[in-house]
């Protein structure tokens, strides 16, 4: 145990290290090729654009924020439902298949204004395509861990006259539970995409309103900075998951890879 | 080595009966696979039989129609006078696969917990009952680790303690050692028969290994693939207990030469 802890700091300490050169090599090339701000503002002229404007930045980034956790929590649980249904039925998983995939082969561009005609600029739009965005990983991901489960592990349980549902309850969902963690943390990074994408085609506040707006405007720094906001969005919402994998899923906590 | 009597019947009716049972596979395709044709067993209560054949010949298949897993195309099975679904409503299954099949989030203790968990059979009883299983197979000291910090010969062990903890009165074993190394195997063949002694059951017990299944059986059904068929019924005739040593008397030798050759015979070779 000590011995891992270790290591993990020593990696955060790297990474730390690395992101610093990163920031620094940046700042000494903008200064030293003279490069315009306009193209590419240095990283200490985000970070007065940050501190300048944080008080707008925290209003945008909250409504933000806001409807990426509502879209993100009807898409998670819509892929978990869809999940168990069609893992459990094979006729539901037939019909199912296609308007599922119609999903996310569609452009989602091309649905938001049509779904602002019908649910106006309110956060239904905004929710709806947040969840398109973010149910898809959660469903694949689980739907795979729900058959991960071994057909000796069913024939085990069906000797004692196991129903359906106690073969979910105690093999086939706590055996999905690691794949379902990997679907929700790629569904956390979809639904920033998504909340970006929605406020883009509609919207009077949010980050992705804000960085149409400051482009508009050509406020390069401003542009930047909410870029900035955005990715550590991205990651917060990210980490979280991964802080409750590590909380809850039994695969990590023993282990096992 | 002639036929004799089985002992089956001998005290009323069989514990195990399939009557002509045959199956045929639907394969998708429209084609179809007969994997057994008009076989029919009668297994006295404690009594110790194994399934041997060659790959293909439909034991598993046997074994999951005697579970009521599986549908045979035609013909029955009874188990005490009953269709299997009613023996897994009762509770009278127990079954140990060629692979442990253990959930890793689950502790060994709580493994043999899952299938009394499951039936609501839960009690200070059941608890004491794991701990006396446990300690059979020998596993007291590893009851509460978790499978992937276990040896594949504890977890096979830990397996057998499952499959017991619901006190069955028929225990299904479908090449329960076949995975195992050459020593853990016949470790466990040992184990076995002393389990076994302790606690009769009766077993039907598949395996690819004729020596094997001598030394542990009261009687081997050997068996032909394509379609699976019984080609001999043979009782062994060593006494129980039996100590390893039995594997060099001629009695032995005998029944293993026998099947030996009836098997290979079985199988065109080339
Ligand atoms: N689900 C299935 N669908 C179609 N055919 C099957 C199916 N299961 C088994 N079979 C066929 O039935 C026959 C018997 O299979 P079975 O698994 O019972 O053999 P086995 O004696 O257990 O073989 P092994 O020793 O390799 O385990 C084989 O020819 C196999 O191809
Ligand atoms: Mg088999």
């Amino acid at each position: 145990m000590v011995l891992k802890s270790t290591i993990v700091r020593w990696r955060i300490l790297g990474a730390a290290l690395l992101l610093v050169m990163l920031l620094v090599s940046w700042q000494a090339g903008v200064v030293l090729f003279d490069v315009p701000g306009y193209l590419l503002p240095s990283p200490l002229e985000i970070a007065q654009a940050l501190w300048n404007n944080h008080t707008t930045f925290a209003e945008h980034t909250l409504v933000t924020l806001g409807e990426v956790l509502i879209g993100l929590g009807v898409g998670i649980l819509l892929g978990l439902a869809l999940a168990v249904l069609m893992s459990w039925s094979p006729l539901l998983n037939n019909a199912l298949y296609a308007p599922v995939l119609a999903t996310q082969t569609t452009p989602i561009v091309a649905i938001a204004p049509i779904l602002i005609i019908w649910f106006g600029v309110g956060l239904t739009p905004k929710v709806i395509i947040i969840a398109i965005f973010s149910f898809f990983p959660v469903l694949v991901n689980t739907l795979s861990g729900l058959q991960a489960t071994s057909r000796q592990m069913v024939q085990l349980m069906k000797s004692v006259a196991a129903s359906d549902w106690q073969i979910y309850r105690y093999v086939r969902i706590p055996m999905a539970l690691p794949h379902v963690f990997a679907g929700l943390r790629l569904a956390a990074a979809a639904a920033v995409v998504g909340a970006i994408v929605v406020e883009w085609v509609s919207s009077t506040a949010g980050l992705g309103y804000l960085l149409i707006l400051y482009q508009s405007r050509l406020n390069i720094d401003e542009a930047f900075a909410t870029l900035v906001i955005l990715m550590l969005l991205g990651v917060t919402v990210f980490a979280l998951f991964a802080w409750l994998e590590r909380r809850f899923s039994w695969q990590k906590r023993l282990g096992i890879e | 080595m002639a036929e004799r009597d089985n002992g089956s019947g001998s005290e009323g009716r069989p514990l195990v009966s399939l009557r002509n049972v045959a199956k045929t596979y639907e394969v998708d395709g429209g084609s179809t696979v007969a994997a057994l044709q008009s076989v029919s067993i009668d297994i006295a209560d404690k009594q110790f039989v194994s399934l041997i054949g060659p790959s293909g010949c439909g034991k598993s298949t046997i074994m999951s129609i005697v579970a009521g897993l599986l549908e045979p195309s035609t013909g029955e099975v009874l188990i005490d006078g009953h269709p299997p679904a009613r023996a897994r409503e009762a509770h009278e299954l127990g079954i140990v696969f060629q692979q442990p099949v253990l959930l890793p989030w689950r502790t060994i203790r709580a493994n043999c917990r899952l299938l009394l968990e499951v039936a609501g059979l839960r009690s200070a009883e059941t608890e004491t009952r794991i701990q006396e299983l446990l300690e059979l197979v020998g596993l007291q000291d590893f009851a509460d680790l978790h499978p992937n910090q276990l040896s594949g010969g504890m977890r096979q062990r830990a397996a057998i303690a499952r499959a017991l903890c619901l006190d069955p009165l028929l225990l299904l074993m479908d090449e329960p050692f076949a995975a195992l190394d050459e020593f853990t195997r016949l470790q466990l063949n040992k184990e076995l028969l002393r389990v076994w002694a302790q606690r009769r059951k009766t077993i039907i017990f598949v395996t690819h290994n004729i020596a094997e299944a001598v030394f542990l059986s009261d009687r081997v059904i050997a068996m032909s693939p394509r379609p699976g068929c019984v080609i001999e019924d043979l009782a062994i005739p060593l006494p129980r207990p039996r100590h390893p040593d039995v594997r060099y008397t001629k009695d032995y030798t005998d029944c293993v030469v026998h099947l030996q050759r009836l098997l290979e015979s079985a199988i065109p070779v080339g």
